[in-house]
């Protein structure tokens, strides 16, 4: 397994766990708290982790996914600027750029989370602090994981990308798509907001954990690697990124 | 700048800097003295991170680094893969990985109510990162004097060897880097450069991963 690849099954599977243990863990110390989120929207990620123990755990894991992510990006960046297609490059960085703004958000917002946020009416500014960071994780996240399957579409001739490896991300992109519309919608019909944010809170997390996975299957020639390592035809051929040198 | 040197130093400016950080603040916030704790030992490194804004900058800062701290030691066994065996890389890569989650775990337990930490499992924690990676990075150095005989290039191997010597030296000389709930001054002035030196260890990979870089073998 290459070390690419390692980083995208540690940003699902991390935050997958962490969220679950604390998840279980929360559950035991509150049980009425204890349901299907995805449908139920009984509890957000957040409350998961104010309570100890969860919190540490819910701290480790989502800190050390933020960090994780923003190697992942930087992977991604690689990857795609690999395609040599030039036109794209000013996008690439808005997409490299974004996305780690993102991930340093998460890990802000994940640090001031803990039960000295209790009572909340004497913590506002923490509570408001972490509501916007961890929003815009979300925001910049969806937008950098749509805008990612959209330049592999156009990019999937010269990076050989399968239509079936192409469909996953189209998939969990439109989720995140739909989950932000939802988000904004569904108030409007008549349903209770906090209800409605707490189940497309849970749903977003999900699609953008699963869309780092993606990532496995596309980077299984793409690897670290030195000079002791390189296969000989690249050695001459190609510059830092892997890309071939201009004549 | 290669993809090895960026996480040489990630990994030094996220652990150092936040350190450095944390203490300004809780000097700024009045939560811990000023001093140079290097030579007074005024204070440990736990408690400029407890209390205050220092608190969650701090641990932010060193869950963070422990993450880079992982992917350091991957690209360490990458960059070894060929002069060395599977056995005492992968050891080497265990016991910097374990030490990582010991820092990990030892920081996320950390609150601001000093009454309110878990001692008990911040302290093994801290112990855990120390011990391990005196261990992994006592392989690493024997890994890599193996591999420069093999033809290797490692420009940073004389620094290498002094961090080393002084980290050694500590251990030697105080039975062990141990971190507890209530230091001595002493014991706070070892653990300030013990900490030093290994993010000096870990920066020191910069001249050595010059060309370690992320590849697409196809699609290119």
């Amino acid at each position: 397994m290459t070390l690419p690849q390692r980083l995208a099954l540690f940003c699902t599977l991390l935050p997958a766990l962490g969220i679950g243990l604390a998840f279980w863990l929360n559950g035991q110390a509150f049980p009425e708290q204890f349901c299907v989120p995805w449908l139920d929207g009984c509890t957000t990620i957040t409350a998961t982790g104010i309570y100890y123990p969860s919190a540490y755990i819910l701290r480790g894991s989502l800190i050390c996914t933020a960090m994780f992510c923003l190697v992942w990006w930087y992977c991604a960046r690689v990857w795609l600027d690999s395609s040599r297609m030039h036109p794209l490059k000013g996008w690439m960085w808005f997409l490299i750029v974004t996305s780690m703004m993102g991930s340093l958000l998460l890990v802000a917002s994940i640090a001031v989370l803990g039960e000295h946020m209790l009572p909340s009416s004497e913590h506002r500014f923490l509570w408001r602090f972490h509501t916007i960071t961890a929003g815009l994780f979300f925001l910049l996240t969806s937008i950098c994981q749509i805008l990612m399957t959209f330049y592999m579409w156009r990019l999937r001739e010269p990076l050989e990308i399968s239509h079936k490896q192409i469909l996953v991300k189209v998939l969990l992109a439109a989720g995140q798509l739909g989950s932000l519309l939802a988000f904004w919608i569904l108030p409007e019909t008549g349903m209770e907001h906090g209800k409605v944010e707490a189940i497309c809170e849970w749903w977003l997390a999900t699609f953008c954990c699963a869309y780092f996975v993606t990532a496995w299957y596309d980077w299984a020639d793409f690897n670290l690697t030195h000079p002791a390592t390189y296969p000989a035809n690249h050695l001459a051929s190609q510059n830092a990124f892997g890309q071939e040198r201009e004549a | 700048m290669s993809f090895g040197q960026q996480i040489a130093l990630l990994c030094f400016l996220l652990s150092m800097g936040t350190i450095a950080v944390t203490y300004g603040v809780a000097i700024d916030q009045g939560t811990a003295e000023i001093c140079n704790p290097f030579f007074d030992g005024c204070t440990d490194i736990t408690h400029t991170g407890m209390k205050g804004d220092g608190g969650f900058i701090f641990r932010g800062g060193m869950i963070a680094a422990c993450a880079f701290f992982v992917v350091w030691w991957q690209i360490m066994a990458v960059w070894l893969r060929q002069y060395t065996g599977a056995l005492a890389r992968g050891a080497m890569q265990l016991f910097g990985i374990v030490a990582a989650v010991g820092l990990l775990v030892g920081t996320a337990v950390l609150l601001p109510e000093k009454d309110a930490v878990r001692w008990g499992v911040h302290v093994r924690g801290a112990n855990l990162f120390f011990q391990g990676m005196l261990l992994a990075l006592t392989i690493n150095y024997v890994l890599i004097w193996k591999a420069r005989r093999r033809g290797l290039l490692v420009p940073s191997f004389g620094f290498k060897t002094l961090l080393m010597l002084c980290l050694w030296g500590l251990f030697i000389a105080f039975a062990g880097v141990t971190v507890g709930v209530e230091m001595s001054n002493g014991k706070r002035i070892i653990e300030w450069w013990a900490t030093l030196f290994i993010g000096f260890y870990f920066i020191s990979s910069w001249p050595d991963w010059r060309s370690v870089r992320l590849m697409a073998e196809s699609g290119g």
